[in-house]
């Protein structure tokens, strides 16, 4: 069977591409790194990928807010794509900034989800215990589903998930996918990671690129190329698109 | 539970309820043991909650005035009869009146001390009935709030707040809501007592900037409001759909027109924009946001701070503006109205002089004549140099060139700044290549010798260098002392280069901005080595005045250590984060005389593909007669001219000249993904960085690349500018940031130019590069300058000094000795101050802000373990990401020692370089491989009127050269790149504070990954030896400098050291070692509990170590771990090393730091050792 290619969004700020390419290659799917004026400038292209991944970093800045100019852009040049891409059930995964933008573009379904300041008003790089919401059967979570815990790192200064208002009047339970075992940014409900009502867009704080093999592992780095706990969620996604 | 009189200590509380009061109750059982509930309020005669205290000894008052005055006046009475100094309120029904809050106002809290619980997830469904308006609303989720009490129904600053899911009934979500209550808050009001008694301030939002305002005296409140000018032809159905392209319309509150909507509750505001002249990046994402629905536009922003209360001073929101690249203008209220601030947008354009002309320089005159102009113009050539200048122009060949191209006979201001830049000490290193005739006096504690050094460079660093490589028939040493960094081959696959540079000038007058151009800087210089490689790392270490320098020792003009380091840490933190690049290794390190001067190192590991796509190596540069010069990146503008003296000029808040820039990682982001890109698609031919000097410096390199003589032509026209009208010169040496100058073939400029534009970077065609041996700058098609690269690079003799060796360094002494101890403590207490000490302890929480992880390949990071806090030793980074095999990873240490310049600035440079191996060793580093980098930063060592004592510094300058050469020789390790800094000295009247002669060794190594070791014990029950003597030598160590007691100096014996360094090596490739840890500050102790730390694992001293023994810091020593199964095979490899090792003790189950006679718990040792971090969540 073919390999599925997926698509990252980088250029202008986002900074984790290559990593993430990597973690994609491991999980055997091919991926286009592209800048956001090559999309702009051939919107349609975006069809030709089966998944997209919007990286962590910077974009624009963060100016005038994280992830808001990227979003614009995306929101003025690709949107009507972006709609076709979701209506033919193909996956989104935004990491960090990628989750900060997936949030502006309203993807998940509640209008209010906002990534605001760490509690601390400060960036933290740490590991942190996560767990998978069990209730959420997305098939990017297959793999996690069977943990009843594990560590990634999480690197932001704005990762504090918020719900200005909706979220008082929607069944959000189900959408969680991920909390932190110890709140290390005041987020509510301690969410980590949330899909959409599909389980196919998923955003996420945490890096899970940078978790995708032993080597960069706390304790079992001499393993090195070893696949570690961040390479199940690029693994469980080609697993679901193998099987549909 | 029996309450019985409160103790003294005890804050008393007072509970206001009006209901049935089970928080009240809740409240009174669980709060303790600094609180003491003394008093009940209750409006209600006959409230359940009457029930709860009747049988307590908290007194219950009853007042049931429905006047609120009268009531608040007895409540009042009786609260301050009762010395209450908290109130809670549970479910109290009444509104307190502001004077009634007033009376419990706290001024270091900014907080009234009255707080209330409140059944909602505030700001939703304020009122008395939380519960049901949540419920009949239909929400699904609601939740529960504690916050601080204003005069406004449920308003007050937010403390705590949980969620709670909305039950099918509303009994069923009642009584849930409450149980939540109960939990809420009493934890609530713990955490508002703990930041209280840390002097946490709560009168203003979120951001430590606002924290800071909150100090200001007089000052009330405080609202900050993001400010956009736009000028741009907006029609009426745009207008809507602006707001949500600049701000998040779901977060933020916006309007247009302030003026319009105004909240009129201020007195003053405060404005803060961007100074003229200076880049205002946020106006540039407006501009191209608005470009999204077709709108050209100009725009400006700022930031406006409504304050009500006092007239504030310029001076009391320092911290909220840079004075060196913004405005702060005051207005009064009645101003702002009337002036029309926001009816009509001003945006000023910076326009300079148009027309300039080509103004010569008289050498006709006398030298020091001539000298009194140049200086004047903070041009810093010597009579010397002015002297060789007047030689080339009188060169009669050279005179009748001039004349055929109608150029002046004398130079062209153009020129003269020219030569002044390549001739600079910033670029050439005039005092590294200056002959010395050092001598030394007979009681020196080494004699290295009378000796004329023909250089420092060429005899201590290449000429090492070159022995060390033919010596030890080192292969992978790629490119040395040509390029940008050296280059070596670590991997089969890529190639890696390394350079540290300092900024420690900028730092001083504008820390952040200094410190971030700095990284940035040193990024750049990795991008422009060989063909261009990507940044995959970052190093920072800090050097800063003590933290307990008071304000009044230090000269006003002086930062205060502590403002200096928070604004360097933020700057180097910004850069490495917002570019992508992870900051692995550094450190921060305290001593008193680094208040005169700030060291700040910043460091860079790039990486390259040994062959390129093209089948081309990549770390040789080659350009041909006739590529294009091409300018990629930020513009160019009057910023950091003449960056190396503008510390001297005198900075005028008005004059846009004055604009120093603020490094901008984003422009830079974007460079290196578009150079890396452009690499790879074989569209250039040469690259450098452009850095001190600017265009000047760059293309006069690359100018001597080209093939044959070398040579370019420069159109300063073709300059891309920041705002019309510089003068050429000024163009020319201008140090604009994020700029790379790039040798581009013809035919590939098209295809260059194309990529430029799909990653949103400037490039721009400035020229040719030529065969002439001639630089030749045009401006608007006339010739402005011409000269010899000959002449520019390689005619300039070396200044001639002498050096005298004493026998001792002595530091001049600017501080009042305060530190006088009279007994030393028990050895607990010493520990515990000795992992306090600033120097020794953690600081994890400056570290954690830095991103030390993007790209996905770092091993082992700053500080790891379980618990995350234990510090390791090298960095260790992943080759597999970066291209490299995946086996293979390289390691990055730093070492320094300049207290050892105290007895000897030669053993300061060796127990430097013994540091930084030791780290790479203890972490498994493959001792085949490893090279350093030199950073020399010195106090002033050449002769002057304020400078009596430049000799001894020379002297130390040439010693610790001697020193450093001598220990690399023993090791085997070649310098690949270096750098220095000379003039780190602050002189003002009668102060004069001078650093620590400061050598920084960095290394970089590399092993297989199966061999890498980290510094945290793993298991209970391994063995642990100490590989090395064991010492008693307390000089210049942590101990002695905290206990002053008299001591011997730490011997260093290079041999020996190397052989432990190829035993352990080996002990490690055989896994027979599961920890390594080198001994440095604080001494063994020290080393020890920081292994124990990662894991909490305990350690047991099986052998007896006097206390001397415990705190030396002598160099060569390493502590590691065994496996039990595991010992006598390490003894046995020990013997046949002829190694020295002892046997300390075995790690243990409890996590106890167990001496022979006492027990100190992990728990104990880590408050100690925490103090630092602790100390800065407080400011």
């Amino acid at each position: 069977m073919l390999k599925p290619t997926f698509l990252i969004i980088a250029s202008d700020g986002i900074n984790c591409e290559n990593e993430t390419a990597l973690a994609l290659h491991h999980a055997m799917i091919d991926s286009k790194i592209s800048t956001i004026s090559d999309l702009i400038k051939n919107p349609k292209s975006i069809l030709n990928y089966q998944g997209i991944v919007i990286p962590g970093g910077f974009s624009f800045a963060d100016h005038l807010g994280s992830g808001h100019v990227m979003a614009n852009k995306i929101k003025t040049f690709l949107n009507e794509e972006l709609q076709e891409f979701r209506e033919r059930k193909r996956p989104i995964l935004g990491i960090c900034n990628g989750f900060q933008i997936l949030s502006k573009l309203d993807l998940f379904g509640c209008s209010s989800l906002r990534l605001a300041h760490n509690e601390s008003g400060k960036f933290i790089d740490q590991w942190q215990d996560l767990k998978v919401n069990k209730e959420n059967s997305s098939p990017w979570l297959t793999k996690w589903q069977k943990l009843n815990h594990f560590k990634l790192p999480i690197r932001h200064g704005e990762g504090r998930v918020v719900f200005l208002d909706d979220f008082f009047s929607q069944e959000i339970e189900g959408q969680i996918a991920l909390t932190y075992e110890k709140n290390p940014n005041g987020a509510m409900l301690n969410i980590a990671g949330i899909t959409d009502k599909s389980g196919l867009i998923l955003g996420m704080m945490p890096h899970p690129e940078a978790a995708a093999f032993k080597a960069t592992d706390m304790n079992n780095f001499n393993e090195g190329l070893v696949p570690n706990v961040g390479l199940d969620l690029f693994i469980s996604i080609n697993d679901f698109l193998k099987n549909s | 539970m029996t309450l019985g009189p409160a103790p003294m200590n005890k804050t008393k509380v007072a509970l206001f309820a009006s209901g049935n009061g089970s928080n009240a109750k809740n409240l009174w059982q669980k709060l303790g043991p600094s609180l003491e509930v003394t008093l009940l309020v209750c409006d209600v005669d006959k409230a359940l909650v009457l029930d709860h205290f009747k049988n307590t000894d908290v007194e219950v008052f009853v007042c049931e005035k429905k006047e609120k005055k009268v009531f608040e006046q007895k409540v009042l009475e009786k609260l301050n009869d009762k010395e209450i100094e908290w109130i809670f309120l549970c479910g109290f029904m009444r509104l307190l009146s502001p004077e009634f809050i007033s009376k419990f106002y706290d001024e270091n809290l900014g907080q009234a001390k009255i707080l209330n619980i409140h059944p909602s997830f505030l700001p939703r469904h304020k009122g008395k009935q939380g519960y049901e308006d949540a419920f009949n609303a239909k929400n699904k989720w609601s939740g529960i709030t504690v916050h601080f009490v204003d005069s406004k129904v449920d308003n007050g600053k937010i403390i705590g707040q949980k969620t709670l899911p909305v039950a099918q009934t509303l009994e069923e979500f009642k009584f849930r809501g409450l149980r939540l209550e109960h939990e809420l808050y009493p934890e609530s009001i713990k955490k508002i007592l703990k930041d209280f008694n840390m002097g946490r301030n709560y009168r203003y939002e979120l951001t430590p900037k606002f924290e800071k305002m909150a100090q200001i005296p007089g000052t009330v409140s405080v609202r900050k409001v993001i400010q956009f000018d736009l000028i741009a032809p907006i029609a009426g159905s745009t207008l809507s759909k602006i707001p949500a392209l600049l701000v998040d319309t779901h977060l933020d509150h916006w309007h247009f027109n302030e003026e319009q909507d105004i909240d009129l509750d201020f007195d003053f505001a405060l404005e803060i924009s961007p100074k003229l002249g200076v880049t205002d990046n946020k106006a540039m994402a407006v501009i191209s946001s608005l470009e999204l629905i077709g709108l050209n536009s100009r725009a400006k922003t700022g930031t406006i701070y409504f304050i009500k209360g006092a007239k504030p001073k310029v001076e009391h929101f320092k911290n909220l503006f840079n004075p060196l690249i913004e405005d702060c203008l005051i207005f009064s209220k009645t101003e702002l109205l009337t002036l029309d601030r926001f009816v009509h947008s001003k945006i000023p354009e910076f326009n300079l002089q148009k027309n300039h002309e080509i103004t010569t320089y008289d050498l006709d005159l006398e030298n020091e004549e001539i000298k009194k102009v140049f200086d004047q113009m903070t041009l810093a050539l010597s009579i010397d140099e002015i002297e060789h200048i007047k030689k080339y122009f009188s060169d009669e060949k050279n005179i009748d060139d001039r004349k055929k191209h109608k150029l002046p006979a004398n130079p062209t201001l153009l020129e003269i700044e020219m030569i002044a830049q390549t001739w600079s000490e910033h670029c050439k290193h005039k005092i590294f290549n200056a002959e010395i005739d050092y001598t030394e006096s007979e009681n020196s504690t080494k004699s290295i010798g009378n000796q004329k050094v023909k250089s420092i460079f060429k005899t201590f660093v290449k000429k090492t260098t070159e022995d060390i490589i033919k010596v030890n028939n080192i292969p992978w040493a790629i490119s040395l002392f040509s390029d940008n960094a050296g280059i070596v081959r670590f991997d089969n696959k890529v190639d890696l280069c390394l350079k540290v540079e300092t900024h420690n000038s900028p730092s001083a007058l504008d820390p952040f901005g200094g410190a971030m151009t700095g990284i940035l800087g040193v990024n750049r210089d990795i991008l422009g080595t060989g063909m261009g490689a990507r940044p995959i790392a970052n190093t920072d270490v800090f050097c800063v005045g003590s933290m307990d320098v008071t304000r009044d020792e230090l000269p006003s003009s002086l930062l205060m250590p502590a403002e200096i380091l928070s604004g360097i840490h933020k700057g180097v933190k910004s850069g490495g984060n917002e570019s992508g690049i992870p900051t692995v290794n550094g450190s921060i390190y305290f001593d008193d005389d680094y208040s005169g001067k700030p060291l700040v190192y910043c460091g860079t590991l790039g990486v390259l593909p040994q062959k390129l796509n093209s089948g081309k190596s990549s770390s040789e540069k080659k350009i041909f007669n006739g590529d294009y010069i091409v300018m990629v990146g930020g513009r160019v503008g009057l910023d950091g001219i003449h960056g190396a003296t503008f510390s001297s000029l005198d900075l005028n808040q008005n004059s846009p000249t004055s604009a120093v820039q603020i490094g901008d990682p984003f422009t830079q982001k974007r460079v290196i993904d578009f150079i890396l890109k452009a690499r790879d698609l074989d569209l250039f031919s040469a690259i450098t960085d452009n850095g001190a000097g600017g265009l000047s410096s760059s293309v006069g390199e690359m100018a001597t690349l080209v093939e044959g003589s070398g040579g370019a032509k420069l159109n300063l026209s073709n300059v891309p500018l920041k705002y019309p009208g510089l003068a050429p010169h000024e163009i020319l040496v201008s140090e604009s940031q994020e700029r790379m100058s790039v040798a581009v073939p013809k035919n590939k400029w098209q295809k260059f130019q194309e990529l430029s534009k799909e990653y949103n970077v400037e490039s721009s065609h400035i020229g040719e590069f030529c065969s002439t041996g001639l630089v030749e700058i045009y401006y608007e098609n006339t010739l402005w300058g011409k000269l010899s690269l000959h002449f520019l690079h390689d005619s300039l003799p070396s200044m001639k000094l002498t050096a005298h060796w004493e026998g001792t360094y002595t530091r001049s002494y600017w501080r009042k000795n305060n530190t006088a101890i009279d007994h030393i403590p028990d050895l607990e207490n010493q520990i515990l101050k000795v992992l306090s000490h600033p120097n020794v302890a953690s600081k994890e929480s400056w570290v954690r802000e830095y991103d030390h992880e993007v790209q996905g390949a770092t091993m082992i990071k700053p500080y790891h373990g379980i618990t995350g806090s234990a510090p390791s030793d090298a960095a260790v980074i992943w080759a597999y990401p970066h291209g490299g095999n995946k086996d293979n990873c390289f390691l990055l240490s730093h070492g320094m020692a300049p207290k050892i310049n105290l007895t000897d600035p030669y053993l300061m440079a060796q127990f430097a370089i013994d540091e930084a191996l030791r780290s790479l060793v203890a972490t498994g580093a493959d001792l085949d491989h490893v090279c350093a980098l030199d950073n020399f930063c010195w106090p002033d060592p050449l002769p002057g009127e304020n400078n009596p004592d430049f000799s001894q510094k020379l002297a130390a300058l040439v010693r610790s050269s001697f020193g450093m050469s001598e220990a690399l020789k023993v090791f085997g390790i070649p310098l690949i790149s270096g750098k220095d800094s000379m003039k780190n000295d602050y002189r003002h009247e009668k102060i004069k504070i001078s650093i620590l002669p400061t050598l920084l060794i960095t290394m970089l190594s590399k092993t297989n990954i199966a061999n890498v070791v980290s510094s945290s014990f793993k298991e209970s029950g391994h063995t642990v030896f100490l590989i090395g003597k064991k010492c008693n030598n307390l000089k210049h160590s942590i101990w002695e400098e905290l206990f002053l007691a008299q001591n011997t100096v730490p011997e260093i014996n290079l041999k020996k050291n190397f052989k432990h360094y190829h035993f352990l090596s080996k002990a490690i490739k055989t896994k027979l070692i599961s920890a390594g840890h080198d001994v440095s500050e604080g001494g063994l102790v020290v080393t020890l509990i920081e292994m124990m730390m990662g894991e909490k694992i305990g350690f047991k001293f099986s052998a007896k170590l006097t206390s001397a023994e415990l705190f030396s810091e002598s160099p060569g020593r390493i502590v590691i771990s065994v496996p039990k199964a595991k010992v006598i095979e390490f003894k046995n490899l020990g013997e046949k090393s002829e190694a020295e090792i002892w046997e300390l003790g075995e790690t243990t189950a409890t996590s106890d730091f167990c001496l022979p006679q006492q027990n100190i718990s992990l728990e104990k040792l880590n408050r100690a050792y925490q103090k630092l971090n602790a100390a800065r969540s407080l400011c």
